[in-house]
């Protein structure tokens, strides 16, 4: 699997809105989102998210295995300009968090509730 | 990378003075340098090789990755890149994960600016984010300004975590008054560096002075 592409993802659903949420069920099907996640030109980008959290969660599953951490709960990925934040329960949902502004972990778990 | 077992204790140890870090692990790309994770060597290898393959599967579409931060049952992890090198800390839930990470980013800022030890082998591996800095050298060289409001932007976003908004445009304003005059709305890189630092100095508590100054830097010379 391949990270999403970077000049993609500068240029989207953060250059319009500053946090994007995205909620799916454990089918990964979205069950609430942000308005522009469902707008036409943020589709493929959406869709870029959505498997990076599956992406993400196969590596959180291969460290839990490597480290014995236990089972993998939420990562946050920080880059420049965004940071991309994944929660993951047990029963197969996951919520999204995309901000433009840096956040320390202590308010992406709040976010992310 | 060039870096003595001394030299590298020394820069840990302040690390490590932070609760709840359980072990490191300092690699060069998916080679281990030190680590003192209470696991094999062979395990510690694997799960360096596999730090490297995500990182590098993000720098590999233009996406570069600060850090990473993974929460599980009964650990966190916290994965820093600056440049080839990655810096893998486990912290029980109880760290301050984002006091871990200022410190930990320090200390990669740190290992880059280490000398090499005198008298390695002709062709010595050198750190690829020696590279980076002279990269960052030739940009800043071709564009010495930055726009005014796109520094208060970055500023007036770290402050406002530890402030209230008016406060800190407050503050950016105070200092700015008093330290450099904009030309055309631009200021000087280094002049907005040193502003920005000045600045964020005013925070009282140490560990978040610490962070932002950090993130400052990072997202100054991204």
């Amino acid at each position: 699997m391949e990270a999403a592409s970077g000049h993609a993802m500068s240029q989207g659903l953060l250059s319009v809105k500053e946090t994007i949420r995205i909620r799916l069920g454990p089918n990964k099907e979205i069950t609430s989102a942000c308005a522009p996640v469902f707008e036409p030109e943020h589709q493929e980008e959406a869709r870029m998210v959505i498997y990076e959290a599956d992406y993400l969660k196969d590596y959180l599953d291969e460290f839990s295995s490597l480290l014995m951490t236990g089972s993998p709960e939420f990562v946050s990925i920080t880059e420049a300009g965004r940071q991309s934040s994944y929660r993951y329960a047990k029963n197969g949902e996951t919520v999204i968090l995309l901000t433009r502004a840096h956040q320390g972990v202590g308010q992406i778990l709040n976010d992310l509730n | 990378m060039a870096v003595t077992p001394d030299a590298l204790r020394k820069n840990l140890a302040d690390l490590y003075s932070q609760p709840g870090v359980s072990g490191s692990c300092l690699q060069t790309g998916g080679l281990v340098m030190n680590h003192d994770l209470p696991y094999s060597d062979e395990r510690v290898g694997n799960f360096a090789a596999r730090v490297n393959h995500l990182v590098s599967g993000y720098e590999s579409v233009d996406r570069p990755l600060w850090q990473i931060c993974a929460g599980f049952e009964n650990f966190r992890l916290l994965i820093l890149s600056r440049g080839n090198t990655r810096l893998s800390v486990l912290l029980t839930p109880s760290a301050d994960i984002d006091l871990v990470a200022a410190r930990a980013t320090r200390l990669l800022m740190e290992l880059e600016m280490l000398p090499s030890p005198t008298g390695t082998s002709a062709n010595p591996p050198v750190l690829a984010s020696v590279g980076t800095a002279q990269t960052l050298q030739t940009t800043s060289e071709t564009s010495p300004m930055m726009k005014r409001a796109e520094f208060e932007k970055i500023v007036t976003g770290l402050l406002s975590r530890v402030t209230g908004q008016a406060q800190a445009a407050k503050l950016i304003q105070r200092a700015m008054s008093k330290e450099t005059t904009p030309i055309n709305g631009e200021l000087k890189r280094d002049d907005a560096r040193r502003l920005g630092l000045a600045i964020l100095d005013y925070v009282p508590n140490r560990g978040k002075r610490d962070a932002l100054s950090s993130e400052f830097l990072n997202t100054f010379d991204s």
